[in-house]
């Protein structure tokens, strides 16, 4: 079992710091155009869509931060759709609308977001259509700053940072440090060609691109994946703005992160399988290497975590054995010359082990340089290092089985605004 | 739509990658290669100096004829021993139990318990000093599944009575003192094994059973007491000659 262990520690930690030296690589290469500096001369006209769901509790905040938009007036269309909502969240646009009269507020029988999101495209009368999430708070400045990258006629998609607000549960901790190092390695990963999500809290698109590739689909309830896969199986390019940020709420507990999370991470595998053709290494370079190589991360993660699990367990049984054999009596061990520091053996394992968190923590510190993120950073934080490389195992293995079986999902109450 | 230019496959820059991978990975190995053997040259050095001081006690007893009990410091010679111990565990969980270099130190070390234990037996008879002894004999795992939990209360008895002596052997070692040992104690291939004051005492015992076996030699509680006097005693009456 320990040589099964150590095979895949070394396997696994040697392809994270593949994985790594070619994101410091590709990081390094790109160190010029980490930005998109080119002025704005002509502001193009936007619409933005916020599909809603039961959201009486949120609509005002999400529609507050893009009136707020530094961007103006007459060229911005917001259109919020309420997807046939129980509470006031109609209501709310309502009287929102009131106040401004700019914003447009559709409303249509319960169907989920894609038809939410399609009954508000061919509305809108933007160049470039946004997509925004009811949970979101979107920065002043980031509309411009996204708009930038459309310079360049090749990009088709844009998206936006996400970040979660300043941590106060262990929970927000969690997210907080993820979606710093998710938005780190999404913009590297964006010069490899290989972005898999044009995410649902802010993305951008040409007009035209809907013309081209079709509305939303339902995708297994991950539309925002589904569209990205959908553009890369057509070549299209979607860039991401380090410097737009958009902030969604934590999930408040363990047990809608992994209902979120376990959505998420189904949606990839299913939607990977329908566009299989995407692992071509032939017809799409980079991406399909990146591809590949996440689900064989994917692979190791959840092995290397199970068995870790495993020599746990057998620590914990061990030392419960050992406080019965000597009636819990403890005191004895607890004396100065006991102190030594010959517990840190410098093991190969120890040593792939360090190499790892520093790659990690890296990623995390560079993810806070490049965003600009200035909250603070406190203990929580650090429990992502300690749990999610088991959370993440935990949900990987829920999602096999919930692949395997053929279980389909729903969102909670068939909500296409409020993700689960 | 044709390939976009940032999905175009860089063979030569995944192939630097690879290099700087393998660069990395190699120095970790390289590093902790290094380590290990850092570490069996202080397990030498550490075997040398307590190889030393036996060498230099055993040499004042026969100048002085007699115990040099003025001289003697004996808690420094067992400190010695247990710091060995513990780098020898270390270096077996990096080397492995069946590592050559291992087995080697392993000897090396069960000779030099066996020369403490006959020393301080020695000083204990002469200078009157509270020490009491277990010999231990263990297994691995796989012929002694208890053996392990033996250990773990034996290393409590030490602990808690620091007065108390305990030398542990490999039962199997292939080691003609170790074989000595068991000729001299009659023993029987029946791991764990303990032999206290000569008398041998076969299997399992726990806490408790051992405590009351204990008893039978020592009081243990005096033992446990005087410890920290005694130590000082000795050490200080060092100090002043």
């Amino acid at each position: 079992m320990i040589d099964l262990i150590e095979i895949l520690t070394y396997t696994g930690t040697f392809a994270a710091l593949y994985f790594g030296i070619l994101v410091f690589i590709t990081l390094a290469e790109n160190r010029h155009c980490l930005y998109e500096k080119t002025p704005l001369l002509n502001l193009p006209s936007v619409s933005i869509i916020l599909p809603c769901f039961n959201e009486e509790n949120n609509v005002e905040d999400s529609l507050i931060s893009l009136v707020n938009l530094d961007y103006p007036q007459d060229k911005l269309e917001i259109i919020a759709v309420d997807d046939g909502s129980h509470d006031n969240t109609l209501d709310k646009m309502l009287a929102f609308q009131l106040k401004n009269p700019t914003i447009k507020v559709l409303h249509k029988e319960n169907g989920g977001k894609h038809t939410a999101l399609n009954l508000a495209i061919p509305q809108a009368t933007g160049e470039i259509i946004g997509t925004i999430d009811a949970d979101c708070l979107v920065e002043p400045n980031a509309l411009k700053q996204m708009l930038k990258y459309f310079h360049d006629p090749k990009v088709m998609a844009v998206v936006s940072t996400i970040k979660v607000r300043q941590p106060r549960t262990l929970m927000d901790g969690i997210q907080y440090a993820e979606f710093i190092v998710s938005g780190f390695i999404k913009k590297i990963i964006s010069f490899l060609g290989g972005l898999t999500v044009t995410p649902g809290p802010l993305s951008l698109f040409r007009q035209e691109t809907f013309t081209i590739v079709g509305p939303y689909r339902q995708a297994h309830l991950t539309e925002d994946l589904e569209m990205a896969l959908r553009l890369q199986s057509q070549n299209m390019k979607i860039a991401c703005a380090w410097e737009a940020a958009v902030y969604t709420k934590g999930k408040p507990d363990l047990k809608s992160l992994s209902q979120q999370r376990l959505r998420w991470q189904r949606g990839f595998l299913l939607n990977l399988k329908d566009y299989s053709p995407l692992l071509n290494f032939r017809a799409h370079g980079n991406l399909s290497f990146l591809l590949i190589y996440s689900l064989a991360g994917i692979f190791l993660s959840v092995a290397l975590i199970l068995l870790s699990l495993f020599q746990i367990t057998k620590g914990v049984l061990g030392h419960l054995n050992q406080a019965w054999l000597i009636k819990f009596d403890f005191l004895p061990f607890f004396s100065f010359k006991n102190f030594n520091l010959d517990w840190i053996k410098l093991t190969p394992l120890a040593v792939m082990g360090f190499l790892a968190l520093a790659l990690i923590l890296g990623f995390f510190f560079l993810g806070r340089k490049y965003t600009f993120e200035k909250g603070k950073i406190d203990e929580k934080i650090f429990f992502w290092i300690l749990l999610y490389p088991f959370l993440n195992a935990f949900w990987w293995i829920l999602t096999t089985a919930s692949v395997v079986s053929g279980r389909e999902m729903k969102w909670h109450g068939n909500n296409p605004g409020k993700k689960i | 739509m044709a390939i976009t230019p940032e999905k175009k496959f860089n063979t030569q820059k995944y192939i630097s990658v690879l290099f700087f991978t393998l660069l990395i990975f190699g120095s970790g190995f390289f590093l902790s290669d290094y380590t290990t053997k850092k570490r069996i040259a202080q397990l030498n050095d550490l075997q040398q100096n307590l190889r030393t001081d036996i060498l230099s006690l055993e040499t004042q007893f026969s100048i002085l004829n007699q115990a040099p009990c003025a001289n003697l410091n004996e808690s420094t010679l067992t400190n010695e021993l247990y710091s060995i111990s513990q780098k020898l565990t270390s270096v077996g969980t990096t080397l492995g139990e069946d590592d050559g270099n291992f087995l080697e130190l392993k000897k090396y070390y069960s000779i030099l318990e066996i020369k403490h234990w006959l020393l301080l037996q020695r000083a204990a008879k002469e200078c009157k000093l509270p020490l009491a002894f277990i010999i231990y004999f263990y297994e691995d795992s796989k012929n002694c599944p208890q053996c392990e939990d033996q250990g773990y209360i034996l290393t409590y008895f030490r602990e808690k009575y620091p007065f108390l002596r305990i030398y542990s052997f490999d039962y199997n070692l292939d080691l003609a003192a170790i074989k000595t040992l068991k000729s001299v104690f009659r023993l029987q291939d029946e791991t764990p094994i303990m032999v206290i004051n000569s008398d041998v005492y076969c299997g399992y015992k726990s806490k408790d059973e051992l405590e009351t076996i204990m008893e039978k030699y020592v009081k243990l509680e005096s033992l446990e007491d005087k410890t920290t006097t005694s130590t000082a005693a000795t050490s200080a009456s060092s100090k002043k000659k």
